[in-house]
């Protein structure tokens, strides 16, 4: 099977406080955080998007191994705020990173899912031998109407996999992927609308607990196998309280999950949450370990995705590690975030 | 800038192409075609490095329109590791914390605050290392 050659993330470096939100629209910060699980999240640079933020992840992720980029034969974008309606964000990317012509490739939608989606198409490609080696991004810059309780959570960063199947270069095989989906209303953006809308506590029970605790069900009957079989679990985290949930109802524990919780830091980047969950969980992990993850996205679906950790993670080039993109933080005003995020409108 | 005359920059733009001059060794960013110091007409693309030092840079208050958003932002002069000095942003420092000396790496960002309806600019600017 294919697996992980190397990885990488991009988190941008401003963050605006729930507390700084919340003055704005009159509500109590503690009951909001303690709620959500969230206290900040990151905000996009002025000139920062999802393509900026995708390239970021890649370049981090192809500094730390010696490969012929033209050997790179698919790379896919998963998103939900690609800069344009119509025109891919994907070869921007391929030839700003110096990728040639010769590669497959599409921007992915599939709210929080799509980055999970890309790494299917690749891993797929991979096993066809349809590919040599192949990216799949996972990258977003939320947006949350203002006032609105997604404002605290929607923020901004990216996962970038470069996946092979030469097994001397595979640092985490895939095991295996499995998905679940159904058509569900819980969170959607129309066609000429700025923001998403969202059906307020429907996005739970039918939404994503059904989704995320199904998808991890089917792939544990279908592989005859618990949470105890593996060393870290990675769930979405569209605020902090549902993954613990979903974690604590499939039967892991608060062990497995802790150290893919970037959400308590940076709040929910959307189709990267459950990518940099994991980039989180391989800055740390040891060989032989078996790494579960579970992403969500609205509408719905989850794809669940197995890795077994193996030694050549050993030889992996240092590269810099999430907690570090995650501490250097400048914090903005309100007015400030509403400048960097496209919300205040000039004619 | 036309969206053709953009197009036609996006590999200088996007990876740092510039030329050099095989007769005199003169380096150039943006490519040029003709060696405006020995005369000589040949030239070949060299991809510059992404790292270099501040050589001097500017605090821009008052900007052109299309980048009135990133105001402040700071212009600077960078002297490439082993290529030439080229001008662009530094980005995500305030100008106060910059210093003529300091290192800097090249990060991919937006050029300009986009028109509604047209294309995006992107290309390089730099961070402080």
């Amino acid at each position: 099977m294919p697996g992980i050659v190397t990885y990488g993330a991009y988190i941008p470096r401003y963050r605006v406080t729930v507390e700084e939100i919340a003055k704005v629209w009159g509500k109590d910060p503690q009951d909001i955080s303690h709620g959500l699980f969230v206290t900040e999240k990151s905000v996009p640079g002025v000139d920062e998007d999802t393509i900026t933020i995708a390239y970021e992840a890649s370049r981090q992720a192809l500094a730390r191994i010696d490969i012929d980029l033209q050997k790179i034969d698919a790379l896919y974008i998963g998103s939900e705020s690609h800069p344009y309606a119509v025109k891919p964000s994907s070869v921007t990317v391929a030839t700003a990173l110096g990728i040639d012509n010769h590669y497959f490739t599409a921007d992915l939608e599939f709210a929080c899912k799509a980055g999970t989606a890309a790494m299917q198409i690749v891993s797929s490609l991979l096993a066809c031998r349809k590919a040599r080696y192949g990216l799949a991004i996972g990258a977003d810059t939320a947006q949350g109407k203002p006032g609105d309780a997604l404002e605290y959570t929607a923020a901004a960063g990216g996962a970038a996999f470069v996946m092979g199947s030469k097994r001397e270069e595979v640092i985490a095989e895939v095991e295996d992927y499995a998905s679940f989906a159904s058509d569900t209303p819980d969170f959607w953006r129309g066609k000429y609308n700025k923001y998403p809308s969202h059906s307020e506590r429907f996005t739970g029970m039918p939404a994503y607990f059904k989704h995320v605790v199904g998808a991890t069900e089917h792939y544990f009957k279908k592989a005859k196998c618990l949470a105890k079989d593996f060393d870290k679990a990675v769930f979405h985290m569209p605020n902090g309280k549902f993954p613990r949930v979903a974690a604590k109802v499939l039967g892991f524990k608060e062990s497995q999950i802790k150290d893919s919780l970037v959400v308590d830091l940076i709040g929910n980047t959307y189709s990267a949450s459950s990518l940099l969950g994991l980039v989180r969980v391989l800055d740390k992990a040891k060989p032989g370990e078996r790494i579960l993850v579970t992403s969500y996205g609205s509408g719905s679906g989850s794809d669940v995705f197995v890795f077994k950790v193996t030694d050549n993670i050993k030889n992996l080039r240092k590269g810099q590690k999430l907690n570090s993109m995650i501490k250097d933080k400048k914090y903005l005003s309100y007015g400030e975030y509403c400048k960097h995020t496209g919300k205040i409108v000039q004619n | 800038m036309s969206i053709i005359q953009n197009w036609r920059l996006y590999e200088s733009r996007y990876n740092l192409v510039g030329s050099v001059c095989r007769t005199c060794g003169k380096q150039y960013f943006p490519k040029s075609s003709f060696c405006s110091k020995c005369g000589s007409d040949k030239l070949t693309d060299e991809t510059f490095s992404k790292e270099g030092t501040v050589y001097s840079f500017s605090k821009v208050n008052v900007s052109p329109y299309l980048f009135q958003k990133q105001t402040p932002y700071v212009v600077a002069l960078i002297k490439l590791k082993n290529g030439p000095l080229i001008t662009s942003q530094i980005v995500d420092s305030e100008a106060e914390k910059i210093k003529i000396g300091q290192k800097v790496k090249a990060v991919f960002r937006k050029i300009s605050d986009e028109k509604k309806g047209e294309i995006i600019s992107y290309g390089i600017k730099f961070r402080l290392l």
